[in-house]
This record gives structure tokens, C-alpha cells and sequence, in this order.
């Protein structure tokens, strides 16, 4: 069998795959590039949303998307809430979820964020429109409300203005926007969009020319090789519908014959020598063709073709045995697609396709694509390669990432129970010691002691009364001094005069010392009192927070406690959702497959009653040139003839 | 028999599109929930393994890497290793475009502490380089960030760490 190896064939999907990814949506999300740097226009200035671009830059949006939920939820965004925001709103469009992103981005624009943000929300609006169908709307915001492209999304901007144009018809503008974007494959895919477009739309002259270009390019990796391919083969196409079948032949003599659009450039090459009514000449390509693999729908025609070819070179008996052998490998055919429509519908099909990859967990890219998976790749590779299937292949993927993280948040939901029982236990036990701290500081009254001493202080200034501030020895001699006063006050008659001026010396003295001190003593007390008062406010937060753990955080557990066991309903619920929902992809996928095994089935059974109709004619003539001018003599049937057709 | 097959087939394939936009919705409300109840998830799950009061939490930047490629990075608080951390280029690219990663979350008590980081990579010339910083930090009540940048210092042409702590 001369299908291709599967290496080959790989490298083919992901082109196709880019291919419809390129025509179906534009991906507006911005890719980070080590040029851009979004710190320098926008410094990062939270670092909740330095957080956020290390899963974006990643490409693990989902992470990004929970990332900037979360930090928005606990207020970690003061400067960048905006922003932020904005980002969400591209990834959920990117998620698709382009309700959600539109509600956001039409409440960013309510609140008049800034003017580089509300460029980027435009642009988002803009592709959402687009994705929508909703061509004029989307150019008029991207042309009247985009003030200036940020550098990130500036191919972004470009590919979605060229998309719409090309949507619009508007096929001049489309050409002038497509030059400013840089080549690679998504700007080869978009000429040949556009070249394709412009043929279509009638401008054959332009669009061959745009054509051309993709043709000459200078030969590159599988995506660049490939799209020169089918560019090639929309040419040949052109040219054999216009009438141009030398120019066809010409093109399709230079086609690959070992690339994913092989069959289809042998086919058009034998077709353009019939166009040209040289048959023997599109014989060696049909012969090849007609070799392969009847997978391909390109070796199914060329079943029909080749015997036509032989009816039309006059080899009647090569045409006979060709037909045979055709009818022969529909029928083979015929019963493949019977057996493959029943592994279809017993799930045995899409369980080989979806063999559960190394990948698991919920932040894991998506696994690419293996088509090598299934024997039916060959009958199913337009499928593969198309949209639609492309889009249901990911959202099964991704529904399965979603399954398995609500899975895994199941099984850490015990831990988190216990860790919240843990915090019950802790504070049923610490509840009573708080309370009876609170009461022991309450019983100690230090608060009112330290006012009193500050009151005392403060009077003692105020009068003067160096007794407030005397050290206790300078206290014991003051008051022996004033015992000594009482006496002599007593005693005065009996007491020399020079015994009474000694003792009114000593007193003398002795309050001149003290008040000699009085003020650094004043100062010092006052710092111990400043340095008290910052205990007493420590001491104080302390309470507080005793008094909080006493009171208020149980209610705030238990109210940890409801809302766990919400979220243990809400995972089970999801659970069950996202398990239906996976089943109805893949019957979406099924349907797929089974809707392309019917209308094979219906082009195989056209091609065998054309196989039998042209036997049929073949019979006839031959049977017609035996009996020619002499109907006495009818020679016998050659045995078994007919009953072997 | 073999027709009402082929006509139930038709059929199928009739209903796909309307099967296929229902299901787009299906997906788009699913997808909400599923975001709305994980983010409800990693904040109770925050809440109860680092409790607002005793949380601390580091994150490493780098600006702009012209000098310095980290390959892994240590953490060791108040003496013990308690957090390792190998980078792959994907996250290297992430931190050289400007994204933070939140490195580790532990629960201190109130008061002093000290973090110290150590940095292995590239340096200069794509040589093997090895740095390492300490920062002394009081933990009062409420949340406290530490941030970690690697940065270049064009004059010495060598990476240097700097610390920064807000609450």
C-alpha cells in the first residue's frame, strides 16, 4: 500500500490544523515574544499580576484565568486591577466563553479605563465580532476606535483586519494590510485565503498572482512546503476550470509525489491530459493513483477514471478487467466501512483516538493531536484536517483537563475537612486560655496603673514637689529632716540658735540637691513612661487579637466550614456535568465520522453502478462487434462470464 | 430496515449544527462554573494552610537577565532548606518577559527571621554562577510579600539579588 508513513503524515495535520485555526479564529490573545517585555510600558507594579503573567506567558490560561480571579477576589491588584481584567477578558474569549468576555469588556469600558487599555479591549470586542459574523461592526472598532496598536497585539490586530476585509470582499485592502504583517506561515495562509477568495470572486488574474508567489517561495519546513503544495494544486484547479488545461498539466508534472496532497495532484494531472484529449498521456499518473490506498477519495475516482481511460485508448479488454478490479475493491471497501461504522458506534473507534495520553493534571498543555492512534486515518484525514473536528478534538481534551481537576479537588477535599477540623479543635481548646488571659490582664488594671503614675508625675511638675521625684533615700532624709523640724519646733526655747541655723542648712542643702536633679530625673521618668507606653499599645494589639480569637474567628471557621461543605455539593454537581458533557463531544465527534463513512458509502456506490453501467456498455459493444452482419451464428458464452461480474 | 438506518443517520447528521451550538453554550456555562468554584477552592484552601496572620509569602522576579539565567533557586528560613525550585526554559522565557513567580508560602510566627536565597544559573559568558542573599525581616500581624529580583547590574556586568518586603 503506498500510504505514507505516519511521520509524514504528522507534520500534514498540524499544517491543516493551523490552517483551519488560521480561518476559523484569529486568536487574538497575545503571544509573549522575548522582544516584548511588558514591564517597560507597563511595569509590573503588583506582584499578584507579575503572578498572573508567569501562567500567561506559560500558555497555561487556565492557571492565568484562576490566577487573576483569585487575586481580584482578595483585593492583590491595587494599581493593575484594570488591566488585569482586561487580560481575563481575552482569555475567556480565547476559552470560549465569548458572552462572558463581551459582559467584561463592556463593563471596562463603562468605568472609562485608560486609553492604551481601552485600545486592547476594542481589538478584543473587535475579533469577538468577528468570530460572530458581525464583519462591519468588528472593522468599524478596530478603524474608528483603536487609537493606537500596542506592540504585542500588532500582529494580532493586523491578521484580524486582514480576516474581516477578506470577509467584506474588500480584496485590495486586504492585500495592502496583509504586506504590513510578517511573513510566516499564518501570512502564507492568509494569501492563499485571499488568493483563493479573489478567484472565486472572479478576479482570476490576481488571485493566480497571489498564488504564484506562495508557488515560489523558496522550499522551507513541513508548514511552508505543504502550503506551496496546495497552492499548486489551487492553481492547477484554476487553470483546468479555465479552460488553461496546457498550464495545468504543466503544474501538476512539478507536484510532489510523496506530500499530503500527492493523490489529489495525480489526480488533476491525469485529468488535465484528458482536458487536453491525450489520454495515453494521463495514464502513468492514474495508474499511480489508482495504486493506492482506497482510503483516499482521490483513489476511489481513480477506480472510475483508469477503466474510462482504457475505454478510451481502446483497450477494451484492459477497460474490462480495470472495471472488474474496481467493482471489486468497492466492494472491499464497501464491507470496511460497515465494519468501521461498527466500531464507530461501539465507542471503539473514539477510545482509540482519545488513548488517555501522559497528560493528567489541570495545567498540562493540551496533547497534540495522534492521528496514527487509528488504522482509519487515511479515511478519515479531510476530517481530521477540518475545523470543525479540530475544534470538538480540543474541547473534548480540555473537557477532560476540567474532569480531571475537579477530580483531583475531590480528592484533596478531605484534607482540606480535616485541616478545617484541625483549626475547630485548635480554637474550641484556645478559646477558654484566651478568655482567661483577657480576664488576668483585666485584673491586672496595668492600663489605669500607668495613667495614675503619669497623673502623679504630671502634678508633681506642676507643683514643684520635689518629693515626687526623690530617690528613696533622698525621701528618708527629707522626712528625718522634717521629724527633726517638728522636734526642734517643739523644743524650740531649749535649742541653741547655731543647733537650729545647722539644721536649716541641712535643709537647705538637701533641697538643693534635689532640685538640682529634678529635671534629668523628670526626663528620664518620662522616657520610661514613653517606652511603657509602647508596651502598654503592644500589649494592647495583643489583647486585641486574644480578644478576636476569643470571640469572632470560630464564627469565621464555622462559616469556613459551610462553605466547604457548598463547595463539596457544587464539585459533585460539576462532576456529573462536565462527565455529560464529554459523552456529548464525543457523540458530536461520532457523528462526524459517521456522517463522512455515509457519504463514502454513497460515492462508492455511485462509482460501482457506473463501474457496472460501463461493463455493461463494454459487454454490449463487444457482444455487438461479435455478432456484426451474421445473426445466425451465436457462439457460446464464455462459461461463467457474466455470473463473475 | 437498512433505509430507516441510512434516514436515522441523516438525520444525526442533520441535527449536528444545533446539536453543536447548544453544546458551545453548554461548554461556555460550564467552563464558568468551573472557574468560579476552583477560584473559591484555591482561596479556602489558601485560608487554611496560610492563615492571613502568620502567612508570608516570596516571589522572584528578573530584570532583565541580560547577565544572569537561573537554573533553581533554594530557600532556607531561619536556617532550614524549605524550598527548592528547577526552572524549565519556559519559565526562565516567563520571568525574562516580565512575569513574578510566586515561589513559596510558608506560616512564621510574629518577629524576627531571616531568609536566605541562593541562585544557581548562567552568568556572564555562559558561565556556571552561584549567588546568595539574606534578608532579616520582622513579621508583624497581617500578610507579609517578600520579593526577590535578580537583577543585572550593567556596571559590574554581574547579576545582583535584591530584596523588598511590603505588607
Amino acid at each position: 500500500m503506498a500510504i505514507k508513513s505516519r511521520a509524514s503524515m504528522r507534520p500534514w495535520l498540524r499544517v491543516a490544523a493551523l490552517a483551519v485555526t488560521i480561518a476559523s479564529s484569529t486568536a487574538v490573545v497575545a503571544s509573549p515574544t522575548p522582544e516584548f517585555r511588558i514591564d517597560r510600558p507597563h511595569p509590573v507594579t503588583d506582584p499578584a499580576y507579575g503572578d498572573i503573567l508567569y501562567y500567561y506567558y506559560q500558555r497555561q490560561n487556565f492557571a492565568a484565568m484562576s490566577a487573576i480571579l483569585v487575586a481580584l477576589e482578595r483585593g492583590a491588584l491595587p494599581t493593575q486591577a484594570a488591566r488585569a481584567r482586561v487580560l481575563l477578558g481575552a482569555l475567556y474569549a480565547d476559552y470560549g466563553m465569548p458572552q462572558e468576555a463581551e459582559r467584561l469588556f463592556d463593563r471596562l469600558l463603562d468605568e472609562a479605563v485608560d486609553e492604551a487599555l481601552a485600545s486592547r479591549i476594542w481589538i478584543y470586542l473587535a475579533d469577538i465580532y468577528y468570530r460572530r459574523g458581525r464583519y462591519d461592526e468588528a472593522l468599524a472598532l478596530l478603524d474608528a476606535r483603536v487609537q493606537s496598536v500596542p506592540g504585542d497585539l500588532r500582529q494580532s490586530f493586523l491578521t484580524l483586519r486582514t480576516r474581516i476585509l477578506m470577509k467584506l470582499g474588500r480584496y485590495d485592502e486586504t492585500r495592502a494590510t496583509l504586506q504590513q504583517l510578517d511573513s510566516g506561515a499564518v501570512s502564507g495562509y492568509l494569501r492563499y485565503n485571499l488568493a483563493v477568495s479573489r478567484i472565486n470572486a472572479g478576479e482570476g488574474e490576481q488571485g493566480t498572482g497571489l498564488l504564484w508567489e506562495l508557488v515560489n517561495m523558496p522550499p522551507g519546513d513541513d508548514e511552508i512546503n505543504a502550503l506551496k503544495d496546495k497552492a499548486m494544486l489551487a492553481l492547477g484547479v484554476h487553470y483546468l476550470r479555465s479552460g488553461q488545461g496546457d498550464r495545468a498539466r504543466n503544474l501538476m508534472g512539478a507536484a510532489r509525489l510523496d506530500g499530503p496532497y500527492s493523490e489529489m495532484a495525480l489526480l488533476l494531472h491525469g485529468r488535465a491530459w484528458l482536458a487536453g484529449d491525450q489520454p495515453q498521456l494521463a495514464l502513468p499518473s492514474l495508474k499511480a493513483l489508482a495504486g493506492r490506498s482506497m482510503q483516499f477519495e482521490e483513489a476511489q475516482e481513480a477506480g472510475l477514471a483508469l477503466p474510462f481511460l482504457y475505454e478510451k485508448l481502446l483497450d477494451l479488454p484492459r477497460a474490462r478487467e480495470a472495471y472488474r478490479a474496481s467493482i471489486r475493491a468497492y466492494t472491499e471497501h464497501f464491507t470496511y466501512l460497515s465494519a468501521l461504522e461498527e466500531k464507530i458506534r461501539s465507542g471503539q473507534w473514539f477510545g482509540q483516538l482519545t488513548a488517555t495520553g501522559h497528560w493528567s493534571t489541570a495545567m498540562d498543555p493540551l496533547p497534540e493531536f495522534e492521528p496514527a492512534r487509528v488504522e482509519s486515518f487515511a479515511t478519515f484525514r479531510s476530517l481530521f484536517a477540518s475545523h470543525a473536528f479540530q475544534k470538538y478534538w480540543r474541547a473534548y481534551h480540555e473537557q477532560q483537563r476540567q474532569v480531571n481537576l475537579v477530580a483531583r479537588w475531590k480528592q484533596r477535599l478531605p484534607a482540606l475537612d480535616e485541616l478545617l477540623a484541625a483549626h475547630i479543635r485548635k480554637h474550641r481548646s484556645d478559646i477558654p486560655a484566651a478568655i482567661a488571659l483577657l480576664a488576668e490582664v483585666n485584673a491586672r488594671g496595668s492600663e489605669q496603673a500607668l495613667e495614675n503614675l503619669k497623673q502623679r508625675l504630671r502634678a508633681g511638675h506642676q507643683d514643684m514637689d520635689i518629693y515626687v521625684l526623690a530617690t528613696p533615700e533622698e525621701r528618708q532624709w527629707l522626712e528625718q529632716l522634717a521629724d527633726a523640724r517638728s522636734r526642734a519646733e517643739k523644743w524650740k526655747h531649749r535649742l541653741p540658735e547655731d543647733k537650729q541655723a545647722q539644721l536649716a542648712l541641712y535643709e537647705g542643702i538637701l533641697q538643693w540637691q534635689i532640685q538640682s536633679r529634678v529635671e534629668p530625673r523628670r526626663w528620664a521618668l518620662e522616657r520610661r513612661m514613653q517606652a511603657l507606653d509602647q508596651q502598654q499599645q503592644l500589649s494592647m494589639q495583643l489583647t486585641e487579637r486574644v480578644e478576636r480569637l476569643a470571640s469572632g474567628d470560630l464564627a469565621r471557621v464555622t462559616e469556613l466550614g459551610h462553605a466547604l461543605a457548598d463547595l463539596h455539593n457544587d464539585l459533585v454537581s460539576l462532576e456529573q456535568r462536565g462527565e455529560q458533557l464529554q459523552g456529548r463531544l464525543q457523540t458530536v465527534i461520532e457523528g462526524m465520522a459517521l456522517a463522512q463513512v455515509q457519504g463514502t458509502r454513497e460515492r462508492l456506490r455511485f462509482f460501482t453502478a457506473e463501474c457496472w453501467a460501463a461493463l455493461g456498455d463494454l459487454q454490449h459493444r463487444a457482444v455487438k462487434e461479435r455478432f456484426k452482419g451474421s445473426y445466425q451464428e451465436i457462439p457460446a458464452q464464455e462459461p461463467g462470464e457474466r455470473s463473475s461480474e | 430496515m437498512k433505509r430507516n438506518l441510512v434516514l436515522l443517520c441523516l438525520m444525526s447528521v442533520m441535527a449536528l449544527p444545533a446539536m453543536a451550538a447548544s453544546l458551545d453554550e453548554d461548554m461556555a456555562s460550564y467552563r464558568k462554573d468551573l472557574l468560579e468554584i476552583n477560584k473559591r477552592l484555591l482561596l479556602m484552601e489558601e485560608e487554611l494552610l496560610f492563615p492571613a496572620d502568620t502567612q508570608v509569602t516570596v516571589f522572584v522576579g528578573l530584570d532583565v537577565g541580560r547577565f544572569f539565567t537561573p537554573d533553581s533557586i533554594t530557600l532556607k528560613l531561619n536556617g532550614k532548606t524549605v524550598d527548592s525550585y528547577l526552572y524549565t526554559e519556559k519559565e526562565v522565557k516567563a520571568l525574562k518577559a516580565g512575569a513574578i513567580q510566586k515561589v513559596h508560602t510558608a506560616n512564621v510566627k510574629d518577629g524576627e527571621h531571616e531568609l536566605t536565597v541562593f541562585v544557581t544559573g548562567l552568568g556572564p559568558n555562559g558561565r556556571p554562577y552561584r549567588r546568595a542573599g539574606t534578608l532579616k525581616f520582622d513579621k508583624g500581624s497581617g500578610r507579609l510579600f517578600i520579593q526577590l529580583t535578580m537583577k543585572d547590574d550593567a556596571a559590574s556586568q554581574q547579576p545582583v539579588l535584591e530584596f523588598r518586603q511590603w505588607q
